[in-house]
């Protein structure tokens, strides 16, 4: 299989992973499809140096996450980098763009929205239930760090949603 | 609302989304063909163009220097000697930072990697609070003992002051353009443009990172 081919594999397995670190980073539409191309550029220009002892996509959160951090801090305007800027690499389907939220998911989405970088990462690691040992691989805090942080945030959540019921 | 049903929510996002969600082959694979540079570019570019006009600045105004030393010029030739002494140093700082951008990998963790674009951002503001050091030779370069002996008011009661109010400042900012005041105001209205706007977020998010430490 050549390399191109392992790569698009291993995005198209991976693409929720890259559509939720991007809706939970970048807010502005136009920026996003930016994003996303910046973390997929990064990816394959790191691909040759995919370290086989982490899973891919521990590999994958810590491109992502680096890039969309570095990225909402720059918030600059910059310029389409293909001749297809007006598609998506990562699009949903008509059929998903119709259907109607969870009310208790937008509130969810609102509350990431609301944390800080580090403790977003962290919302959206916990989420995807990893272990402390997992997040500590892609964040580089320590473990005792991760659960001290971890502990605050589901306090804060619910809080949040026990206001809103 | 339980913790797991917030993660039972998420789940159900994310079963949906992979219905739900595609990735367009065709302009994914134009992107990994075509596209050869990333956002850092725009950093690297201005190291490269600071670093070659650095050096032909130096060049030019090193040989100057030293004429206007032969020649006896001793105003004139302190100011350039002081202009060429700073430039060589901001040059030298702009190579470093290029090894600094060498050094940044993001599928290294998000602590390491971040703090090493702080890093950057750090030695970028040293940078510029170091060419602020020079703001008196640009009102010393003219003078001369004629002048001095001729209109001593003009030269004592004018110009030596203006001189020593703009090192006072070019003293001052080279002292305080530093992260320990990125809560004063000035500080924040003097890096709000180009590469020194994401300052105050990138010290939030390192504060947020170190300060709390292993609780």
């Amino acid at each position: 299989m050549q390399k191109e081919e392992v790569f698009l594999s291993v995005i198209e397995s991976h693409k929720g992973i890259l559509y939720k670190v991007v809706n939970a980073y970048c807010k502005d539409e136009e920026n996003r499809k930016d994003l996303i191309q910046e973390i997929i550029f990064q990816l394959w220009k790191s691909f040759d140096r995919y370290n086989n002892q982490y899973k891919y996509s521990t590999w994958i959160y810590r491109i992502a996450l680096n890039v969309s951090i570095s990225f909402y801090r720059r918030e600059s305007v910059r310029q389409p980098v293909t001749s297809f800027y007006n598609e998506q690499v990562l699009q949903v389907t008509e059929e998903g763009q119709h259907s109607e939220k969870d009310e208790h998911l937008q509130q969810l989405h609102q509350f990431i929205a609301e944390l800080r970088d580090m403790d977003r990462a962290l919302m959206l690691l916990y989420l995807e239930e990893k272990s402390y040992k997992e997040m500590a691989e892609i964040t580089g805090l320590s473990e005792t760090n991760i659960g001290t942080r971890i502990g605050r945030i589901k306090m804060v959540l619910k809080q949040k949603f026990s206001k809103t019921q | 609302m339980e913790t797991i049903d917030v993660i039972n929510l998420w789940k159900r996002q994310n079963a949906l989304m992979e219905k739900q969600l595609v990735v367009n082959k065709r302009l994914l694979n134009e992107m990994i063909r075509y596209r050869t540079s990333s956002s850092l570019r725009g950093v690297r570019l201005i190291r490269w163009i600071g670093i070659f006009a650095g050096v032909l600045w130096c060049l030019v105004f090193g040989f100057i220097a030293i004429v206007s030393w032969l020649e006896g010029n001793i105003f004139f030739s302190a100011s350039v000697s002081v202009n060429v002494i700073v430039t060589a140093t901001a040059t030298g700082l702009y190579i470093y930072h290029l090894r600094l951008l060498d050094a940044v990998d993001v599928s290294e963790t998000i602590v390491e990697a971040q703090q090493k674009l702080i890093k950057l951002k750090e030695s970028n503001l040293k940078t510029l609070g170091l060419l602020w050091l020079q703001l008196p030779v640009f009102s010393t370069w003219y003078m001369s003992t004629e002048w001095m002996e001729q209109s001593p008011l003009t030269f004592w009661g004018i110009q030596v002051p203006v001189v020593l109010l703009q090192a006072f400042i070019g003293f001052w900012l080279y002292r305080n353009l530093n992260y320990r005041n990125h809560d004063k105001k000035w500080f924040r209205w003097f890096v709000s443009k180009g590469e020194f706007a994401s300052i105050e977020k990138a010290i939030t998010f390192m504060k947020a990172t170190e300060g709390e430490g292993d609780e």
